[in-house]
């Protein structure tokens, strides 16, 4: 298996547009440094607006930094195969959810080879039924786990993740992980989750990485969870110890 | 809208009001008593009737819709790519923004005066037409464009979404209902602007011509049922847009 570590160095970013004598503060990182693992899933936990969704834009590709470099497999090579689940489902409301599913696998497959990963994907995360439904004949479940079929489907070495369970129910929540775990294991790629949830964090991160609510980001902490995926639950001793470490980092 | 206003109730109403125009027109006319200045209800109903069976009028009816027809897609086409140009390009936007809001606002006499100077008879609608219409569907195209969801645009850039399919997939049905409502919009002032247009170049065979000539032989009666059918008309080819547009997905997500 080939590498697909995501390295980002001396990363400097701010949305401001001046670039001589800002304030320190209005730096969002600066020469900031950290390292996911290959075909693991880190998660980046932190408070609301403490620079976890720029940082998913910046390995993404949709911000660039101001000073240093995001690289990939250990190489200086820039990668720009990604797949994002956002925070919301994003479905092209005119398409059909296989025709959502086959639109971005366009420049990769040809027709035949399209339609069969859309169907098998569809059918993986149990909507083999309503392939030809449109997004808004769906439940907002469904449709999240529309978006989690697309990210799979999608040949990319890096699934980034930005707070995608963020607007369901607890008990969907719960069995949309569960969904993406069961996907994950099967078929292992880099994966980067931005949440604040702790429990989440816990449940489906091999690392964590805290960011503190400052300016510039520093990393508060790093925790690594090594307890199997499909073994996990929220009353073991590990998941535990875990949590109630990250609640008094973050409290 | 509240639940006690249901469908049967406002079409009653709108019936009612038809009825009661139509009753206030009839006591006028008897008020009046000269068809000259206001013929009755009954006498326009009689022309148009009679105006209906001859093949003058299918003659002037067809040829005045496919004036309509030929100045609606010309507009569209212009107006597509003007408005696509103006939405994605600041240059092109400030290039074109003048040349539209100058024949915005000009008034609709001299677009036609002019017309007549510079061409045939039968084209002077069309261009007239032209002239009204391509700025409202360029507009429209350009508001349509420059809402596109940013999201979607997100989206396209991170699966590599390719410029053609983007534009089928995304640009395309996220400008639709502005296309839309901009050719919604047109219909009804193609058929005012093409008709006051035959009315002064006076094509052989237009419902505008056929107007004048009853205006001017004081046949209030035939002036009032050509409307009556130019209004039906109008409302006809709104309706037949509006079932083609029917049942398209672009609801926003």
């Amino acid at each position: 298996m080939s590498d697909h570590t995501i390295m980002l160095d001396n990363i400097t970013f701010s949305y401001s547009d001046r670039t001589d004598n800002i304030a320190e503060s209005s730096y969002v990182f600066k020469n900031f440094n950290i390292e996911f693992p290959s075909d693991k899933v880190s998660v980046i936990l932190g408070p609301s607006g403490c620079g976890k969704t720029t940082l998913l834009n910046i390995i993404g590709g949709l911000l660039s930094p101001l000073e240093g470099k995001v690289s990939f497999n250990n190489t200086t090579q820039t990668s720009d195969n990604f797949s994002i689940l956002f925070q919301e489902p994003r479905l092209l409301p005119w398409r059909t959810i296989r025709k959502n599913v086959e639109i971005v696998l366009k420049s990769k497959f040809d027709k035949q080879l399209r339609r069969e990963t859309a169907e098998h994907y569809l059918s993986l995360v149990g909507l083999k039924d309503s392939m030809n439904l449109y997004p808004s004949e769906l439940s907002g479940g469904m449709r999240q786990r529309v978006a989690i079929a697309r990210a799979f489907a999608y040949p990319a070495d890096t699934i980034l993740m930005d707070e995608p369970f963020q607007a369901l129910d607890i008990k969907l929540k719960q069995e949309l992980r569960a969904l993406f775990t069961k996907l994950w294991v099967e078929d292992k790629r880099t994966a980067i989750l931005v949440t604040h949830d702790i429990n989440e964090a816990v449940m489906l991160g091999d690392e964590i990485f805290v960011f503190a609510g400052e300016r510039p980001v520093k990393i508060a902490g790093k925790f690594v969870n090594d307890e199997p995926h499909m073994n996990r639950n929220s009353e073991s001793k590990k998941s535990n110890i875990i949590q109630k470490k990250l609640y008094s980092l973050l409290a | 809208m509240k639940a006690s206003f249901s469908r049967a109730k406002i079409v009653f109403i709108s019936v009612l009001s038809a009825i009661v125009f139509i009753l206030i027109w009839k006591l006028v006319s008897l008020r009046i008593g000269t068809d000259i200045i206001l013929p009755s209800p009954e006498t326009v109903l009689l022309r148009l009737l009679k105006i209906l069976i001859s093949v003058k009028f299918w003659f002037a009816v067809g040829a005045t819709a496919l004036r309509i027809l030929y100045g609606l897609v010309i507009s569209f086409i212009v107006g597509f790519f003007a408005g696509f140009a103006c939405g994605k390009n600041v240059y092109a936007n400030a290039i074109l923004s003048p040349i539209i809001s100058i024949t915005r606002t000009t008034p609709v006499m001299s677009i036609i005066l002019l017309a007549m100077i510079w061409f045939k008879t039968d084209f002077v609608p069309v261009f007239v037409s032209i002239l009204m219409i391509f700025p409202i569907i360029t507009a429209n195209v350009s508001q349509g464009v420059k809402n596109i969801d940013k999201r979607f645009i997100e989206l396209g850039q991170v699966y590599h979404i390719g410029r053609f399919d983007f534009f089928i997939n995304i640009t395309l049905p996220s400008i639709a209902p502005f296309v839309f409502a901009g050719l919604r919009s047109s219909i009804g002032l193609a058929w005012k602007v093409v008709i006051a247009a035959e009315v002064l170049s006076q094509p052989i065979k237009a419902i505008g011509t056929n107007l004048q000539f009853s205006q001017m032989n004081l046949e209030t009666a035939d002036v009032i049922a050509w409307t009556v059918a130019a209004v039906i008309l109008g409302r006809i080819s709104e309706r037949i847009l509006d079932f083609v547009v029917r049942n398209k997905r672009w609801e926003s997500p």
